[in-house]
C-alpha cells in the first residue's frame, strides 16, 4: 500500500506536467500510466508550439493562451524547442477574405504575423508552391513532446514524485463521497493500492473512463488525427495553410523528419485510433498543394493521436470545437475527485498549473506554482531522443567496444545500456517499444527490422531477458512499427516492407504458433 | 558489332533463383541462353532451400510433409503456381539444381521431407533442404543432444545465450558460450563474413580452435553462426570437427549473411562453369522489336532473343512496382492480378497474412502470362518465380521451391 497526497492518473504531458508542478510545489505525488510516458495524444501529435495563429479564428481564447504558454515554454525549456518560426501560405484559389483579414484577427489575440511578398516566403522556404499567393510570418515553434514530458517526469522524480509506468487503474473505493483508495495493476497481474488525500485525472481522452469509475460521466467526444513522417525534413520553418482551419494545413519540422497534419475523424472510443490507408492519401495530395515536394518524398510513418474534446453546443465540425481546457472539480459527487482535460500540448503547463491550483485548494496547502519560472532541466534520461544525439556521441567517443546497435539512427550499445537502467522499474508491455520512446532506436527506414533483432540479442547477452520473454517483446515492437506502416506503403517504403516480411516471416517465422 | 550481341533462344531477365535455375535447365535442353540480372538480392538468402511447410495461408503452423501441402494446393482452388506443375518435376528439379549447387562445392542436404533448423532467434526454421553444414544442427534438435552454442563477440545479430534461453525448455543439455577472437579486438562490430575470410588460412583456424577447445570438451555437438567459410564450408567445417573431436554445425544468421554469400558465389560460378552468358548487373530496355538494349557502365549488348522469361521477381527483386493507386510489372507492363485498391493490400496485424503477396502475374499453365481476359500476352514470353500471383511464400514458406519448379516447368514449355 502506498499513501500520497496526490494521486495522478495519466502520464502525457499534462499528467508528468501536474506531477512536476506538485513536486515542485513540495507535495507528494503518485503519477500511474496504464502505458508509457506519452502514449496517448501526447506522443501522437504535430510537436508543435503554436504561436496561436491557428485558433484566431475559431477560438480567440486558446490563441491567447497558446501565445502566453508558447512565450513561457521558450523561456524555461528552449533545448526541447526549435524556435523555427512559422509561415501562414495560401495558395491559388484559397480564400481571399480569410488572407485580408488574418492580420486583423492575429492582432486581436495580440498575436504577431508579419505580411511577407510571395518572393520573400520562397526565398526562405523554397520548398513552398509555386502557387503560393500570399504569406504572413508567425512565431510557430516545433517541440518534442517526449522529451518534454520525460523532462518533466525527471525533475518530478528528483523533487519526490513517484512514478508507475505500466501499471493501470482498475478501480476507486469510495466512501462518504470521497476516494478513499484506487487499485492499480500491471499486464502481468501486480497489483498496488494507493490512498490519495485528492486524485488528479489527466487521462486526456481516456478521462471519461476514469470518471465513470468513479460514478460520474462527463460529455467528451473524440476527434482523430493522423499524421505522417517524412523521411527527410522538407522546411526550417513550421508550414501553415493560410485559411480557415482544415485538414492537412501544417507541417511541422522536427530534427531531422517533418510531420504532416492532420485529420479529423470522429471515433467511438480513444482506443481505436489507428491511421487508415484513405487518410494518409488525403493527408498527401492536400498537403502537397502547400509543398508539393512531399508526394516525391518518402514517407516513414503514420499515426493517430485523439484529441480530447469537451462537448459544445453549435460547434459546426469538429475542428469548430474550442480547444481551450476544461478543470472539472467533482465537488459535491466526489469531493477529493478533479479531472483536468481538453487543451493542447502548447498549453499544458497551464492546465498542470490550474488543476494543482485547485487541488491546493481542496488541500489547504498556500503553495505557489513556480512553473512558469522554473528552467525544466536538460536531464540525462531524455537526451537520447533528441535527433543526432546519440550519432554525435558515438562519434566523439570513438570507443570500438561501443557498436552501433541500431545504424539508421546511430544508436550503440552504450546508450542501450543506459537505456536498461531507466527502464529497471518499467511495467509496461515491451522493453523495445519503451527503449524506442526514450532514444532515436527503431526511429529510422529499417522500423526496427533489423535493429530489432539486434538490441533483442545483445539485451540476452546482458541477461534482461529469459527464456523467450524477448520474443514476445519483439513481436509487440513489429506490430507497434507496423501499424504506423501498413498504410504508407508504396514505393520505396514497399520494398522495406517486403524485406520485413521477409526476414521476420519467410525466415525467422515469427507469426507460426 | 559488340562481341555481347546475341541472337539467342532465351533471354532470362533476372538472376535470382529462379533466373539461374532456368539458365541452368535451358541450356541442358541445348537452347543458346541469356541471362541478365544481379546476383546482390541473393545476400539476403538464408541458404535455406524451402518447398514448402505451411498451407493454406492463415494456417500459421508448419508442417513435415511437404508433398502433402502440394497435393491439398492440388485439390483447393488455390492458383499457386504449383497446382501447375506435376510432383514428379519438383522433385526432380530441386534435386538437379542441388546438385548444381554440390557440384559448384556447396553441397545440400535434403531429407525428403521437411526438416527442423534452429534460427538465432531460438525457434526452428521448417526447410525442404540445407547446407551441408547444417545437418548436425537438424540432428543435434531432433535428439536434444548435449549441445553448446558458441557465438563471437561483436558478431552483432546473434546471442547464443538467446537461443539456449528460447530452446532450453524442452532441450536440458543445451549450453551457450561466447568467444572473443583477439583478432577482431579493434573492430567496433564484425559480419559473419568477416569471420569467414578471417577461418580460411590454416594459422587462424588454430587461434580458433584453441579458443573453443576449452568451452567444447564436454559436448556432444557444438553449434556456430554461420561463418565457417565462403567457398569450402564443407571442407572447413571437417577440419575443426577433426581438431576438436566434436560434432560441429552451423547456424543461419540474419542478412546480410554467409550463407547468402555462398549462394551468390555459387551462382556465378555454375553459370560460368556451364559457359551460359551472363551479363551481370546489366540493365535492360526492351526495344520496339522485342529485342533489347542491355547496358552496365560502358558495356553494350544488343539481344534478339527468341524467348523471354521474367524472372524479375517481386518488390525486392524490382519485378513488381507498388505505385499509389496500384501495383506495375517493371519490364512488359504485364496485367497485374491485385486485390484492388491499396486498402485491401495488408492488415492491420504484422502477423496476418496480407492480401499485396497474392498479388502477381497470371499464367496459363505453360506459364505464359496471360492479360485480364485470360489471354496469352505472347506465346514465347514466359513468367517464373515469386512474381507469379497466388503464391504467398513468405507465409507458405515456398520461396525457393516455387522459384526452381516453376523455372523448370517454363523452361521445358521452350521449343
Amino acid at each position: 500500500m502506498i499513501k500520497t497526497k496526490v494521486l495522478v492518473i495519466g502520464g502525457g504531458a499534462t499528467g508528468t506536467g501536474v506531477a512536476r508542478d506538485l513536486a515542485l510545489r513540495g507535495i507528494p505525488c503518485v503519477l500511474v500510466e496504464k502505458g508509457d510516458i506519452d502514449s496517448g495524444a501526447s506522443g501522437r501529435n504535430h510537436g508543435l508550439l503554436h504561436s496561436g495563429a491557428r485558433y484566431v479564428y475559431s477560438d480567440p481564447v486558446s490563441a491567447a493562451e497558446c501565445k502566453e504558454e508558447g512565450t513561457i515554454l521558450k523561456r524555461i525549456a528552449p533545448h526541447i524547442i526549435e524556435d523555427t518560426g512559422g509561415i501562414y501560405a495560401a495558395v491559388k484559389g484559397d480564400d481571399p477574405t480569410f488572407i485580408e483579414d488574418f492580420q486583423e484577427m492575429c492582432d486581436k489575440c495580440g498575436i504577431s504575423a508579419e505580411r511577407l511578398t510571395v518572393e520573400e516566403a520562397l526565398a526562405l522556404e523554397p520548398n513552398l508552391s509555386k502557387d503560393t499567393i500570399a504569406a504572413y510570418k508567425v512565431e510557430d515553434a516545433s517541440i518534442d513532446p517526449f522529451r518534454l514530458s520525460i523532462e518533466n517526469m525527471s525533475d518530478a522524480k528528483n523533487n519526490g514524485a513517484k512514478f508507475l509506468t505500466g501499471y493501470e487503474l482498475k478501480s476507486f473505493k469510495i466512501e462518504n463521497k470521497k476516494i478513499v483508495s484506487a487499485t492499480v495493476q500491471t499486464k502481468g497481474g501486480k497489483t498496488e493500492d494507493i490512498e490519495p488525500e485528492i486524485v488528479i485525472n489527466a487521462t486526456g481522452s481516456w478521462a471519461v473512463m476514469i470518471t465513470r469509475m468513479a460514478g460520474i460521466d462527463i460529455d467528451m467526444v473524440f476527434s482523430k488525427g493522423s499524421l505522417i513522417v517524412t523521411q527527410t525534413r522538407l522546411s526550417n520553418m513550421v508550414l501553415n495553410r493560410l485559411r480557415i482551419p482544415d485538414d492537412s494545413d501544417i507541417i511541422v519540422p522536427g530534427g531531422t523528419v517533418s510531420i504532416i497534419g492532420t485529420t479529423s475523424e470522429r471515433i467511438d472510443s480513444p482506443d481505436e485510433a489507428y491511421p487508415r490507408v484513405e487518410e494518409v492519401d488525403k493527408i498527401v495530395d492536400e498537403a502537397a498543394k502547400l509543398i508539393p515536394v512531399l508526394k516525391k518524398s518518402r514517407l516513414i510513418r503514420v499515426y493517430s493521436g485523439v484529441r480530447p474534446l469537451i462537448k459544445t453546443e453549435n460547434a459546426g465540425s469538429d475542428r469548430m470545437i474550442g480547444r481551450s481546457f476544461s478543470v472539472v472539480d467533482h465537488e459535491g459527487t466526489v469531493g477529493n475527485f478533479i479531472t483536468i482535460t481538453g487543451g493542447k500540448l502548447t498549453t499544458f503547463r497551464l492546465m498542470a498549473e490550474k488543476a494543482v491550483d485547485l487541488a491546493c485548494k481542496k488541500l489547504g496547502i498556500n503553495k505557489k506554482c513556480t512553473t512558469m519560472d522554473m528552467p525544466l532541466p536538460d536531464s540525462p534520461t531524455a537526451k537520447f531522443i533528441k535527433p543526432g544525439y546519440s550519432a554525435k556521441q558515438w562519434l566523439l567517443n570513438n570507443d570500438v567496444n561501443d557498436p552501433l546497435l541500431c545504424e539508421c539512427e546511430m544508436v550503440s550499445k552504450s546508450v542501450v545500456d543506459s537505456l536498461i537502467e531507466t527502464l529497471e522499474d518499467h511495467a509496461g508491455d515491451s522493453y523495445l517499444v519503451a527503449m524506442g520512446l526514450r532514444s532515436r532506436a527503431t526511429k529510422g527506414p529499417c522500423q526496427g527490422m533489423f535493429c530489432s533483432l539486434r538490441i533483442l540479442s545483445y539485451m540476452y547477452d546482458k541477461g534482461v531477458f529469459k527464456g523467450d520473454e524477448g520474443l514476445s517483446d519483439l513481436k509487440l515492437l513489429l506490430n507497434e512499427r507496423w501499424k504506423g506502416l501498413h498504410p504508407l506503403l508504396w514505393d520505396q517504403a514497399m520494398v522495406q516492407a517486403e524485406l520485413m516480411e521477409a526476414l521476420h516471416c519467410g525466415f525467422l517465422g515469427t507469426e507460426l504458433e | 558489332m559488340n562481341k555481347n550481341d546475341s541472337e539467342c533462344d532465351l533471354l532470362i531477365i533476372g538472376a535470382g533463383m529462379t533466373g539461374v535455375s532456368a539458365a541452368l535447365f535451358a541450356n541442358e535442353l541445348g537452347l543458346k541462353t541469356v541471362i541478365a540480372g544481379k546476383t546482390g538480392e541473393t545476400l539476403y538468402s538464408s541458404g535455406l532451400i524451402d518447398l514448402i511447410s505451411s498451407f493454406p495461408v492463415d494456417d500459421k503452423k508448419i508442417h513435415d510433409d511437404p508433398w502433402a501441402l502440394i497435393n491439398e494446393i492440388k485439390k483447393s482452388d488455390s492458383e499457386h503456381p504449383y497446382s501447375f506443375i506435376d510432383n514428379g518435376d519438383i522433385e526432380k528439379s530441386l534435386k538437379k539444381i542441388m546438385t548444381y549447387f554440390g557440384d559448384a562445392g556447396l553441397q545440400y542436404r535434403c531429407n525428403g521431407k521437411n526438416s527442423r533448423i534452429i534460427t538465432p532467434l531460438g525457434h526452428t526454421k521448417s526447410t525442404y533442404c540445407y547446407p551441408e553444414t547444417m545437418e548436425n544442427n537438424r540432428i543435434a534438435f531432433e535428439n536434444k543432444s548435449s549441445c553448446i552454442i558458441i557465438g563471437l563477440e561483436r558478431l552483432r545479430g546473434f546471442s547464443s545465450e538467446m537461443i539456449k534461453q528460447v530452446l532450453q525448455k524442452n532441450w536440458k543439455g543445451l549450453e551457450s558460450a561466447t568467444v572473443r577472437i583477439p583478432y577482431f579486438d579493434h573492430m567496433s562490430s564484425i559480419y559473419s563474413e568477416t569471420v569467414a575470410r578471417f577461418l580460411q588460412t590454416e594459422k587462424n583456424r588454430d587461434t580458433f580452435v584453441t579458443l573453443l577447445e576449452p568451452l567444447v570438451k564436454d559436448y556432444e555437438y557444438v553449434g556456430l553462426p554461420a561463418v565457417l567459410g565462403i567457398h569450402n564450408s564443407s571442407y572447413l567445417l571437417k577440419d575443426l570437427e577433426k581438431r576438436l573431436s566434436v560434432k560441429l554445425f552451423e547456424i543461419p544468421v540474419i542478412p546480410p549473411s554467409i550463407t547468402g554469400l555462398r549462394l551468390k558465389e555459387v551462382f556465378h560460378k555454375i553459370l560460368h562453369e556451364n559457359g551460359i552468358t551472363f551479363l551481370n548487373n546489366y540493365i535492360l530496355t526492351r526495344n520496339k522489336d522485342n529485342s533489347f538494349d542491355a547496358n552496365h557502365e560502358n558495356n553494350k549488348a544488343v539481344i534478339k532473343p527468341s524467348n523471354v522469361l521474367l524472372a524479375t521477381g517481386r518488390f525486392i527483386g524490382k519485378g513488381l512496382s507498388a505505385k499509389r493507386k496500384g501495383i506495375v510489372e517493371t519490364v512488359f507492363d504485364l496485367n497485374v492480378n491485385q486485390p484492388g485498391e491499396r486498402v485491401n493490400w495488408h492488415s492491420g496485424n504484422f502477423f496476418d497474412p496480407h492480401e499485396i503477396n497474392l498479388a502477381g502475374i497470371k499464367t496459363n499453365t505453360s506459364f505464359n502470362p496471360i492479360d485480364e481476359n485470360g489471354k496469352i500476352v505472347d506465346k514465347n514470353l514466359y513468367a517464373a518465380g515469386s512474381i507469379l500471383s497466388g503464391n504467398d511464400w513468405k507465409r507458405l514458406k515456398c520461396g525457393s521451391g516455387v522459384a526452381i519448379a516453376s523455372a523448370y516447368s517454363a523452361v521445358q514449355n521452350i521449343k
